[in-house]
């Protein structure tokens, strides 16, 4: 308790902007996610379709009211999932580089380091509670945002998801904390060490979406297009199979082939059109792919830090 | 002269690594542009004879390298935006909160003839290098820009607009202005830091409601069917045949026409297919409202001035904050 209460008094302006976001954040996953789902359940007729034949006159007004009201929340729903994506970001980079940052600085450190056991133990004391702040508020984040993530979606969420999932939130909390405390060690300086945290989480998320990418692209594999791949596959190339060997080319390889006729429908007979891809099904092995990739990288920064902190000069 | 170096000094240090780390991350974001600057038109000038967004056969490979180069390029320039009030903002923020954080606001307004003179010494410093980073951020994106649609006068259309030029320069003040605010309000520097973020989105949000509102009534009105070079646009909808204009929204989401119509080939609109095929009981044509490619410059020059007055008056708030706020 002791150490909560301290952590409240040291980082209070923070923790209650944070909190208060947090809290408004919650709110209008589950209310827009809510609204949502009441909006199809009201007219269920018109939602549960299975042809693309225009609507009958009769339904046209109660749909086209129902639509519309669904396309409203998920313009505003689509502010909030931006919200949730920032959400991670902006715990870590705030409350991460004051934790040390702020002592060094202050010219604190000395005194709080000299009066504790240990610094690793002062530091177990002062970044417990953070810790369990960024966990606590993305698990709250994740929860709330799963209603909202399927009606953005249409369906269960695949990789063109607005909403990040509960693993992702988690793991890039934990990230960018992680690269948060360390700056504030090594800079001493809390707002250049925000600054620092900031530039460095984007480059790094930069930098995992580019190599998460390129491993997805190389695992891609030639589905048939309109067929077996279901919305939200991330798709990398287009081509053509050969019906009878099952050879597979890209679409630019076979227009450049001799003979071609580039202005004659695809598929030629014989052939079938084909994406290489990664189906939506495999959604949710990519998505705990990135979040054990990201929670190591945490894990390895944190391990820094902690020895960074042992070793600081004040 | 002395006296200049010595501010400048002076003030640099005040903010040595917001600086040392806005000038890196500027500088690397302009060295990527101007890289991608490079590479595309050095692709345009090796196959002067290719469209790059239709390729034909014989340009596919140019065409390729082209679209991944641009989509790329695009990456970063559809976030540029961000950039100037991000620049201005950490610039902003803690001229005054760190003084009040550190409890040596006392001491330097002691110092000083005046708290306001005192602010605008360092303001002055801090718009300086907003100045100079947004503005190579604006060339930067300017050149970027131009290589990804060489065929088009980008000086009359409004492609990219907002995500280059000298708009960058008035958003950075902007920012600035909020930043010094929102400082001397709360005077702690990361609560001002991210309630700063939330000021700005709320002023950007409310120059994109509020810019077309203004244009609204200056816009010129078009159709689809003719070529309309790079416009900005402002409204789409449907005047009916009473002269009424309603938008797409107002048409369908105010029951005042099925929820599927028919256009003939004339451009008319039909509440029933049965009425398009009669040529009956039309409903009216589409309308578009835009302002002109060739306003372009006057547009931006507006809304730069606008962000930057904005900024202005921001600063002029915080000058009165400080000079009233208890130095604690």
């Amino acid at each position: 308790m002791g150490a909560v209460h301290l952590a409240w008094k040291l980082q209070r302006w923070e923790v209650a902007t944070l909190i208060g976001f947090m809290v408004a954040l919650v709110v209008a996953l589950v209310v827009i996610g809510w609204r949502m789902e009441q909006i199809q359940a009201a007219a269920p007729e018109c939602w549960q379709r299975d042809t693309d034949a225009p609507l009958p006159a009769a339904m046209q007004d109660t749909c086209g009211a129902s639509y519309q009201a669904h396309s409203a929340m998920r313009e505003v729903g689509a502010y909030a999932a931006v919200g949730s994506t920032l959400a991670p970001f902006l715990f870590g980079v705030i409350l991460g580089p004051p934790l040390v940052g702020r002592e060094i600085e202050g010219r604190t450190a000395g005194i709080a380091w000299t009066l504790s056991r240990s610094r690793r133990r002062w530091l177990a004391l002062r970044a417990g509670p953070v810790v369990g702040l960024v966990l606590v508020a993305m698990v709250l984040v994740g929860l709330a945002g799963t209603t909202l993530a399927r009606q953005l979606a249409g369906g269960e969420p695949g990789f063109g998801s607005l909403v990040p999932p509960l693993p992702l939130l988690l793991a890039r909390g934990a990230l960018a904390l992680a690269i948060g405390l360390l700056a504030g060690v090594v800079i001493g300086r809390t707002f250049p060490a925000v600054l620092a945290t900031a530039l460095a989480v984007g480059l790094v998320m930069i930098a995992a979406s580019i190599g998460i990418d390129a491993w997805m692209a190389a695992e891609a594999r030639p589905i048939p297009q309109f067929g077996d791949m279901a919305g939200g596959s991330k798709i990398y190339n287009t081509g053509l199979r050969d019906d009878d060997s099952g050879k597979v080319i890209t679409l630019q390889q076979y227009f450049t082939s001799p003979g071609v006729d580039d202005t004659a429908e695809l598929p030629p007979p014989g052939m079938t059109l084909v994406a290489w891809s990664v189906p939506a099904a495999d959604y949710p092995m990519w998505m705990w792919r990135e979040a054990a990739l990201l929670g190591g990288g945490a894990a390895v920064i944190a391990f820094a830090y902690v020895g960074a902190v042992g070793r600081r000069a004040l | 002269m002395s006296g200049v170096l010595t501010w400048a000094r002076l003030s640099f240090r005040l903010q040595r690594l917001e600086i040392l780390l806005l000038g890196a991350a500027v500088l690397v974001a302009s060295g990527l542009m101007l890289w991608w600057a490079y590479e595309l038109d050095g692709i345009a000038k090796a196959y002067p004879d290719c469209d790059y967004f239709d390729p034909a056969l014989a340009c596919q490979e140019a065409g390729q390298r082209f679209s991944e180069t641009f989509s790329t390029a695009e990456i970063i320039i559809r976030n540029t935006w961000v950039a100037g009030f991000a620049v201005g903002l950490v610039l902003g923020v803690p001229l005054v909160a760190r003084e009040i954080d550190h409890g040596t606001a006392q001491l330097a307004w002691t110092i000083g003839r005046s708290r306001v003179r005192w602010l605008i010494g360092r303001v002055a410093f801090a718009a300086l290098v907003a100045i100079v980073l947004a503005a190579l951020l604006a060339v930067t994106t300017e050149v970027l820009v131009t290589t990804m649609l060489p065929d088009i006068d980008l000086s009359r259309d409004f492609n990219f607009h907002g995500n280059r030029g000298p708009l960058i320069v008035g958003r950075a003040m902007l920012g600035l202005g909020a930043g010094v605010l929102v400082g001397a309000l709360l005077g702690r520097q990361l609560p001002a830091l991210l309630l700063g973020v939330f000021v700005v989105g709320g002023l950007y949000a409310a120059s994109w409601v509020g810019f077309p509102l203004w244009y609204h009534s200056e816009a010129d009105v078009a159709s689809m069917d003719e070529y309309l070079g790079g416009p900005l646009w402002i409204e789409s909808g449907i005047e009916l045949t009473s002269g009424e204009r309603l938008t797409w929204s107002e048409l369908y989401g105010g029951g005042r026409a099925p929820l599927e119509t028919y256009q003939a080939d004339d451009g008319t609109y039909y509440a029933t297919l049965a009425d398009a095929e009669a040529e009956r009981n039309p409903l009216g044509r589409d309308y578009i409202l835009i302002i002109p490619g060739e306003r372009y410059n006057e547009i931006v020059a507006r809304e730069t001035a606008v962000f930057a007055g904005a900024g202005l008056l921001l600063i002029g708030g915080a000058a009165a904050v400080t000079r009233r706020r208890r130095p604690s």
